[in-house]
């Protein structure tokens, strides 16, 4: 008997976000990689969801893709078609009955209900619901949100496969996290959530200075995990909106 | 094999359930257990409505729902491939995409077909080439013409591009490997429209990505590293040529599945060319390939 079929993959790569006062930063490396072989040098893992939303994830691209494509459906991102909701309640009152109800029962589409974009606490729900929604056949990704919530401040949510989440100041997910992951607890130590009363999570840092570690633990891992390389892509999210960066990592 | 309803029944899972996990509506009106007939009913009316209004009533436990609603088909979950093909191996160049394969079709290790054409015009604008399971690939095609077909009646003058059909096969490929069936293909597609060239690959899996030059199979590893220190933005024909067939030597001589028969095709924004197929000059003087063990004491 032959082995069965594995529907799952690990395309590898590794995701870190900082939470600060007024700003977020998000980042991950651009390899894609299949076992030993890389596969592309230029894939981008994060995906805006939001204005002040980004998804950074790593593990089976197929699945991230597919989970990407859910969420941005949920929240009507972009030029995805204006349906005909606007036709709908032109109709008579018979018809419009019946069309409520389908349009309950479809997956609701949150510009049309809200006529206003997602906060980032919201997406982190509707992540953790549409990861769970999938629990006996999971995505297989590894996902950071990061972003600002509705009072402006920095915002991380660090998830597991199934939709376990988390609201923390600083994140590292994917291949490299186990190297990362130390370092950003001995440069940040964030205050303990068990605390009473609560602290805020955000990091003390001032956004350039986070920029830097960002850089500097990407470098780092680089040295070490074998799926973690050729690019960082930077996405800094504050109240001017959103900015790109990237920087070179070794390419072997 | 999951047509029926009664065998659906029989698959479902017997913990702690007297009526064979059919609890939908538990208690009758009247203080009993209404009947299992009733049950399968108003089970089939709750899974037709969830089918085609996409809402259920509330009886439907969707927390069983959800065990099945991905069907897992032991029956072809454990296939392999029977005949397959080798590398395939696309480039940009400056007026569009080229790609080369060879045209051998391998049942195992034996080289059983020798004239498979494994790069296909699809629509006007792209061209698909495809490594793994052949007949997986003559599926692919039998779906994207009729994609085509259907797509041109409606008469209207738009095609689906390069990026489309890219997009239609990432979706093929990742819902049959949902189903547990999945089509055993790494594909190339390259084409051009608008000006835009365009070169992607898909896997198996269904995960996917654009390159400015891809290979699949051996290729990654052998042709690949040749395209990345040889490779240069708008390369003319001839150039492009060159280096596809320097990489088909390479792989010639060590993928032992490739065979000495090759098929270039060219689409840019005239259309798409496939060039008959021929045979490249190889040399098998080499010292090492005459003399294999000189260097390595021990070996034979």
């Amino acid at each position: 008997m032959g082995s069965r079929f594995n529907p799952y993959d690990n395309n590898g790569g590794t995701c870190v976000a900082i939470a600060g006062t007024d700003y977020c930063v998000v980042a991950a490396d651009t390899r894609m990689s299949t076992g030993y072989s890389i596969l592309t040098r230029d894939y981008s893992k994060i995906c805006q969801l939001a204005d002040k939303c980004v998804l950074s994830s790593s593990g089976f691209q197929a699945d991230i893709k597919a989970l990407q494509k859910n969420l941005a459906a949920r929240h009507l991102l972009g030029l995805l078609s204006l349906l005909s909701i606007n036709i709908c309640f032109d109709a008579t009152p018979m018809i419009d009955c019946f069309l409520i109800l389908l349009l309950h029962a479809r997956p609701q589409i949150y510009q049309h209900q809200h006529n206003k974009q997602m906060s980032c606490p919201a997406m982190a729900q509707l992540l953790s619901n549409t990861l769970y929604y999938k629990r006996f056949f999971p995505y297989y990704a590894f996902n950071i949100l990061g972003g600002l919530d509705s009072e402006g401040k920095g915002c991380v949510f660090t998830y597991d496969a199934v939709g376990s989440y988390e609201r923390v100041g600083y994140s590292a997910q994917g291949t490299g996290s186990t190297l990362v992951i130390p370092v950003l607890d001995n440069q940040l130590k964030s205050p303990s959530p068990l605390l009473l009363p609560a602290k805020d999570a955000v990091t003390p840092l001032s956004e350039t200075e986070a920029v830097d570690l960002v850089k500097d633990v990407f470098a780092s891992a680089t040295e070490r995990d074998i799926y973690t390389g050729d690019r960082v892509e930077i996405v800094i999210i504050n109240a001017s909106g959103i900015r790109r960066e990237y920087i070179e990592l070794r390419k072997d | 094999m999951f047509g029926s309803l009664e065998t659906t029944l029989d698959l479902l899972p017997s913990f702690s359930s007297p009526f064979l996990g059919l609890e939908l509506l538990p208690w009758g009106r009247r203080g009993r257990p209404i009947g299992v007939p009733t049950q399968v009913v108003m089970r089939a009316l709750g899974q037709f409505l969830h089918g085609c209004l996409g809402w259920a009533p509330p009886w439907v436990n969707h927390e069983q729902e959800m065990y099945f609603s991905t069907w897992i088909d032991w029956e072809t979950s454990c296939r392999y491939p029977y005949v397959t093909g080798t590398s395939v191996i696309g480039i940009k160049y400056k007026d569009g995409v080229l790609m080369a394969a060879d045209t051998g079709g391998s049942y195992g290790s034996t080289l059983r077909y020798k004239s498979v054409e494994r790069i296909k015009p699809i629509g006007k604008h792209s061209l698909l080439g495809a490594s793994g399971e052949i007949s997986d690939f003559q599926e692919l095609l039998r779906y994207l013409d009729e994609l085509i077909l259907y797509d041109n009646m409606w008469d209207d003058g738009n095609s689906l591009g390069p990026k489309e059909i890219h997009n239609y096969l990432t979706r093929v490929m990742y819902n049959r490997r949902n189903k547990f069936n999945p089509l055993w293909n790494s594909l190339v597609l390259g084409g051009v429209k608008n000006g835009q060239k365009y070169l992607g690959v898909v896997t198996m899996l269904g995960a996917h990505f654009e390159d400015k030059h891809v290979a699949t199979g051996f290729g990654n590893h052998l042709a690949v590293p040749i395209l990345r220190s040889e490779w240069k933005e708008d390369m003319n024909f001839e150039e492009a040529v060159k280096l596809l067939e320097k990489c088909l030597l390479v792989l010639l001589y060590r993928d032992r599945s490739s065979i000495n028969k090759f098929q270039i095709a060219k689409i840019t924004e005239e259309g798409a060319t496939i060039y008959p197929a021929y045979s490249l000059k190889t040399f098998w003087g080499f010292s090492a390939f005459q003399n294999p063990a000189k260097c390595a004491e021990g070996t034979w």
